[in-house]
């Protein structure tokens, strides 16, 4: 059924007494565009582990956009090298 | 939610592509993770620099423009913050960090990570940190998904004790902003009456829609700086509730002055407002309604009293309701004076003591602001009486990191709220018989342990309390205490029947409060309250056998 009802502070006032049968269930609402200044982000809720790990390409995609011609496909390297790489790049930093 | 800090290689990988498609999309979705819920990610301040110089050289070597890739690579730093947040490495973790088994880097990570609160996890691909000593676990990415899903061991059934009011998890949401405000006063050093304090008054003025935001040393302090602002003293009465939290009635007795006591509305423990004209004399001086448990009291009502009366001052006591409203208008600012706690476990904390006082009177305002500081009109101008009443800049810095969360912290309270209602209130909708021996069924508490009914229609509540009234209290305290499950009473004994106080009034005179005080308790509360927590305490209040 189709009732109206007054927003106000978070809360929904019907304009009619209705007596419920259960105390929670899903409505549809319908809200005057002028009303809504920007649609809020979800909020943040633990139990979305389970959407947990899923693609995210949008993030890959910035990133291979923001490198451009630089970003191509790597052979994988162990911390070591990574060590290496970092000692030799401090070592030109500070002219050793 | 739980931590994830993203140690170095693990950003290379995805930046340099030096994992398979399925592996990247992986790290991605992992640093995203704050953006859909999935876990808070940070990456420790002395991994940055890192970062610049392995990709920058990396690019180099390639035989890239060095200023190409210094470009392009500032630009990554820049995305990657937008996901992350940088985790401080204090010049304390230093020492300490250099002992460790581990380089210098990788201690620094742990120190830094470890100043997390809750469930932290290192995600690393190869490598072995040091985190003796730390409550740290480390996972390659293919592993934390699996870890993001286990129940952190507080959360367990019949685990650690739960807390009444979570005051720690919160800081991991608002630690950069909470770090800098907190820097901020150390570096300038006004700890007194700094700019913080300016600013949080300001921001507090028109969050509540009040002319005028005076902060003090606490909500303790709000009253009776009020109070004194409004020439209260000896002869004069104030009408009040006798089921507040002591500092309401302390502060008029303080002065003087004489509480008259009136009974509370059995559904908010609220002043019944329909009874305040009884009590009124040509001694009253004003009228003090807490806005008790989030809830504002009806204040409408209340101020029309006050108007029939020549024109009382009101002052709301909104300790407990900061950031609830009243047909629309915020708590703190619906009659003359409206005062308020940053007591650490009130919805808007300090951490420490803190409170204001909200008036759109300039006069009022005037006074107060001296009386704050020793009645000081100029410097050593003592033009009135005052107190040593100031909120310190350090408390007003970090109520100002806490309020940008405010509202969602709002709206989170609401939301566990209508949870814990909907678990035990089924029995008050209008539901046929049978419908309610199904639920009596499901939740046997409901008829011993029925909550307050849900706030008016035409008010909020913040829900600084999410209040129950029980029968065999203590039994039912005790039982839950065994699972881990603490609860509160607010508050045993009404004011009248205190042994300082019990002169001012009979304790018959209110019976409302009489009967609550034996029967109100409350359970854990707080925005942060995980679902799984609170179905461990809706679980355990049945369990209990009531
Ligand atoms: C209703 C009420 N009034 C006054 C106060 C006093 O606030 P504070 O502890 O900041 O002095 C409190 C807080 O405990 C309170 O709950």
């Amino acid at each position: 059924m189709q009732v109206e009802a007054l927003y106000d502070h978070g809360q929904l006032t019907f304009n009619r007494p209705i007596r419920f049968a259960t105390a929670r269930f899903p409505v549809i609402l319908e809200i005057p565009d002028q009303a809504v200044l920007a649609e809020p982000q979800p909020p943040a809720q633990p139990a979305a582990a389970d959407a947990a790990v899923t693609d995210s390409p949008d993030l890959l995609a910035e990133i291979r956009h923001i490198l451009g011609p630089l970003s191509k496909r790597r052979p994988s390297v162990n911390s070591a090298e990574d060590k290496t790489a970092l000692t030799q790049a401090l070592a030109e930093k500070h002219g050793l | 939610m739980k931590n994830l800090v993203f140690d170095i290689n693990v950003i290379l990988d995805l930046w340099l592509e030096r994992q398979p498609e399925d592996q990247l999309r992986l790290i991605a979705s992992l640093i995203d993770g704050q953006r859909s819920g999935l876990a808070r990610g940070w990456i420790a301040s002395p991994s940055l620099h890192v970062l610049e110089y392995l990709a920058r050289a990396q690019f180099k070597r390639e035989g890239a423009d060095p200023e190409e890739a210094k470009d392009r690579v500032k630009r990554l730093l820049a995305n990657l913050l937008q996901r992350l947040n940088p985790l401080s490495s204090f010049g304390f973790h230093q020492d300490a960090a250099l002992l460790a088994q581990t380089d210098l880097e990788d201690a620094q990570i742990v120190a830094a990570a470890a100043e997390l609160q809750g469930p932290t996890a290192i995600v690393t691909n190869d490598k072995r940190f040091d985190t003796t000593g730390t409550a740290l676990v480390q996972f390659r990415p293919a592993e934390v998904s699996a870890w993001l899903k286990q129940l952190p061991a507080e959360q367990l059934p019949n685990e650690q004790p739960l807390a009444f009011v979570d005051i720690k998890t919160q800081q991991n949401a608002i630690r950069p902003a909470l770090e800098q405000q907190i820097h901020r006063v150390l570096h300038h050093g006004q700890y007194i009456l700094g700019p913080e304090v300016t600013e949080l008054e300001q921001q507090l003025a028109t969050f509540t829609g009040a002319q005028h935001c005076i902060s003090v040393a606490s909500g303790t302090e709000a009253l009776l700086i009020s109070l004194m602002a409004l020439d209260i003293g000896p002869g004069d009465e104030v009408i009040t509730t006798p089921f507040t939290f002591v500092a309401t009635v302390e502060v008029i007795v303080l002065l003087g002055a004489t509480p008259i006591f009136v009974d509370i509305e059995p559904d908010t423990a609220n002043i019944d407002a329909s009874l305040i004209e009884a009590k009124l004399s040509e001694h009253t001086k004003a009228i003090l309604p807490v806005s008790l448990y989030g809830q504002p009291a009806d204040m409408g009502a209340i101020n029309a009293i006050a108007a029939r009366h020549g024109h009382l001052p009101v002052i709301e006591d909104a300790a407990q309701s900061f950031g609830a409203s009243y047909q629309g208008k915020r708590s703190g600012s619906l009659s003359t004076i409206g005062c308020t706690s940053f007591f650490p476990s009130k919805p808007l904390g300090c951490y420490g003591d803190g409170g204001a006082i909200f008036t759109s009177d300039d006069r009022l305002a005037q006074a107060c602001r001296e009386i704050r500081v020793h009645g000081q009109s100029a410097r050593y101008v003592h033009s009135r009486i005052g107190v040593g009443g100031r909120m310190d800049t350090l408390q007003a810095a970090i109520v100002l990191a806490k309020l940008p969360r405010f509202e969602h912290e709002i709206t989170q309270r609401q939301a566990v709220a209508r949870q814990y209602h909907d678990l035990l209130a089924m029995e008050e909708q209008g539901i046929t018989q049978k419908q309610k021996q199904d639920i009596v069924r499901a939740l046997p508490c409901s008829s011993v342990a029925k909550p307050l009914p849900w706030p008016k229609p035409d008010r909020t509540s913040v829900f600084a309390q999410y209040t129950l009234r029980v029968q065999d209290r203590d039994r039912l305290q005790t039982k839950l205490k065994e699972q881990g499950i603490p609860t509160a009473v607010h508050y045993p004994v009404p004011l009248n029947e205190q042994p300082a106080y019990r002169h001012l009034c009979c304790p018959d005179c209110t019976p409302v409060a009489q009967q609550l005080a034996r029967e109100v308790m409350s359970l854990p509360m707080h925005a942060d309250l995980s679902a799984v927590d609170q179905q461990r305490i809706v679980t355990a209040l049945k369990a209990s056998g009531v």
